[in-house]
């Protein structure tokens, strides 16, 4: 193991599926999805998405989005066994647009996290991040920059956000959702799902998490992005940036393409991401001995936008840890242009190997996780 | 960022800045909108990128290993705040909605200087964000994910727009 890697320690998710760790995971690889009509009084492309349960529906959306942040913060620190008041604790948020597009009066962006870190009890104001669908991945990045430097012992990281009609709207006008469902990596896609969630880790170093007899759920052995530069809302067709995002993400532990056993890829469903996504890797690792396997998870979870990145941070640990991926919802006839195994119609099996879990946002923000399961 | 030169660890290339009371009518793209700060950045990280010969790198290479950080508590407010005008009347521009998400500040200078680095935008203060950038900027540049690293630090004073910006590097070797 690197000096560089760092600890998970705790993990929690809040998704459209539930909130639970394991009871996620399982319903995730019996195939279930959360994605189902959720009423809207104005016209949209689908009603379909995901709701997180238990998240009161009729309360003001920034009272929503505050909510989801710091439950989900709080079942993440009660997971790593850490006290909120810890002083140690930095905190590093993630949103894309959370719900300023339906608060005419925000005045301040970094507002949401100031209180929702403050209702969770934590010491110190929160560090923000927002780079679209990468802010979750980005938040947890910027978390490791800070333990490795030494600015931090132990980092509360992640991203949410929330539904709402504004996004809903923003999409629908946009083309991205999809009329009838998500389907990653299908011939027969045809756009996204949107959905909301929560996503936060606990990282620490590993001296930390020896000191306090820590549970390890895995490690962040690396992480890279890069941005696409190429337009405002569709990917660089080349795959260039990405492959720059997976080589940065894989050189922090002397990595190469050759040990990834498991890629968590964005899948949004939309013609242009998944294919770049699948010729890329299909580049990146289609001629290694043993092929990583392709799953997705926006099929059961929705595209949950700026809290994507950290739940599929947590997909990837779980992957690790029962080395297997669930099915990719919606997938049943694979673009060709992968050439990688993919997850279709049943869970499947992984090798030992790292597992990486990349992004591609709004503004070319593209950013790649790389994880080493904790028996590693 | 007047004091970015001050702190160890990078060294300041060139400088720049950007002021909305001072800027000229723009070219426009067609299909292209971005918030007016996302243009106020990419002015002054364009001064900073020719100060410090960072602007017109030969190839895709360098271009790659240019990184970009923006700090703002503000990023696309004023493009978000007309969204969600719109969004009341239940209708939304799909553009101002492509060009309103916030992270566009450090994306635009990114699209039109080229440049590939990895890139953040920090919401919030860049009295409070400074210390963070410099510290992700200086892993990049540690870790080789980049060469150089341009900074902008976005604030609202009186109504104007004002935008500083730093191109650094780590610092070399004296031995």
């Amino acid at each position: 193991m690197s000096t560089d890697a760092v600890a998970v320690t705790g993990v929690a998710w809040a998704t459209g599926l539930g909130c639970g760790q394991e009871p996620v995971w399982r319903s995730l690889t019996e195939g279930g999805t959360g994605v189902r009509p959720v009423p809207s009084t104005r016209t949209l492309r689908s009603d379909l998405a995901t709701v997180v349960p238990d998240l009161p529906a009729d309360s003001a959306p920034a009272d929503r989005q505050i909510a989801l942040t710091a439950r989900t913060m709080v079942s993440c620190l009660q997971d790593a066994g850490l006290d909120p008041g810890d002083r140690r604790i930095r905190a590093v948020l993630g949103t894309s647009y959370g719900a300023h597009l339906d608060e005419p009066d925000t005045a301040e962006l970094s507002s949401w996290a100031t209180r929702a870190t403050a209702w969770a009890g934590l010491q110190h104001r929160p560090t923000v991040v927002t780079t679209a669908c990468s802010s979750g991945s980005d938040a947890i990045l910027l978390a490791r920059s800070l333990i490795r430097a030494g600015a931090a012992e132990i980092c509360l990281c992640g991203g949410a956000d929330i539904l709402t009609t504004g996004k809903r709207l923003g999409h629908s006008a946009l083309g991205t959702i999809s009329p009838d469902g998500l389907r990653a990596f299908d011939i027969s896609h045809n756009g996204t799902v949107l959905g909301e969630g929560a996503g936060f880790l606990v990282l620490e170093t590993s001296g930390s998490a020896r000191r306090r007899n820590a549970r390890i759920h895995g490690y962040l052995t690396g992480a890279g992005s890069a941005n696409e530069a190429a337009g405002g809302v569709a990917p660089d067709p080349t795959g260039h940036s990405l492959s720059l995002a997976v080589h940065r993400a894989l050189r922090g532990d002397g990595t190469t393409p050759r040990d990834v056993s498991v890629i968590n890829a964005h899948g949004s469903g939309t013609p242009l991401n998944d294919m770049v996504e699948a010729t890329t890797y299909s580049a990146l690792f289609g001629e290694s001995e043993v092929r990583p396997v392709i799953f997705a998870t926006k099929g059961a979870f929705g595209h949950t936008l700026g809290a994507t990145g950290a739940l599929e941070a947590i997909a990837t640990l779980q992957a690790l840890r029962h080395r297997q991926v669930p099915p990719i919802t919606g997938l049943d006839r694979v673009l060709p242009q992968l050439r990688l195994p993919i997850a279709v119609g049943a869970p499947t099996p992984i090798g030992a190997g790292l597992g990486l879990s990349v992004t591609l946002g709004f503004g070319g923000f593209t950013t790649c996780l790389a994880f080493a399961g904790a028996d590693r | 960022m007047n004091s970015l030169g001050e702190v160890d660890g990078v060294e300041v290339l060139g400088r720049g800045q950007a002021r909305s009371d001072e800027q000229g009518s723009r070219p426009g793209r067609p299909s292209f909108y971005a918030d007016p700060v996302s243009w106020l950045v990419a002015d002054a990280i364009g001064q900073a990128a020719e100060q410090a010969g960072t602007r017109d790198l030969a190839t895709p290479a360098q271009r790659d290993t240019v990184a970009v950080i923006t700090m703002s508590e503000h990023c696309t407010l004023d493009t978000i705040r007309t969204l969600a005008a719109e969004v009341q009347a239940g209708r939304v521009s799909p553009l101002r909605f492509a060009g309103a998400n916030p992270g566009v500040v450090s994306a635009l200078p990114g699209l039109l200087l080229g440049f590939r680095g990895p890139s953040l935008t920090l919401s919030m203060s860049p009295s409070d964000a400074l210390s963070v950038a410099l510290i992700v900027a200086r892993s990049w540049l540690e870790d080789g994910h980049a060469d150089r690293a341009a900074i902008a630090a976005h604030t609202v004073e009186a109504g104007v727009h004002v935008v500083t910006a730093a191109v650094v590097r780590a610092p070399r070797s004296t031995a």
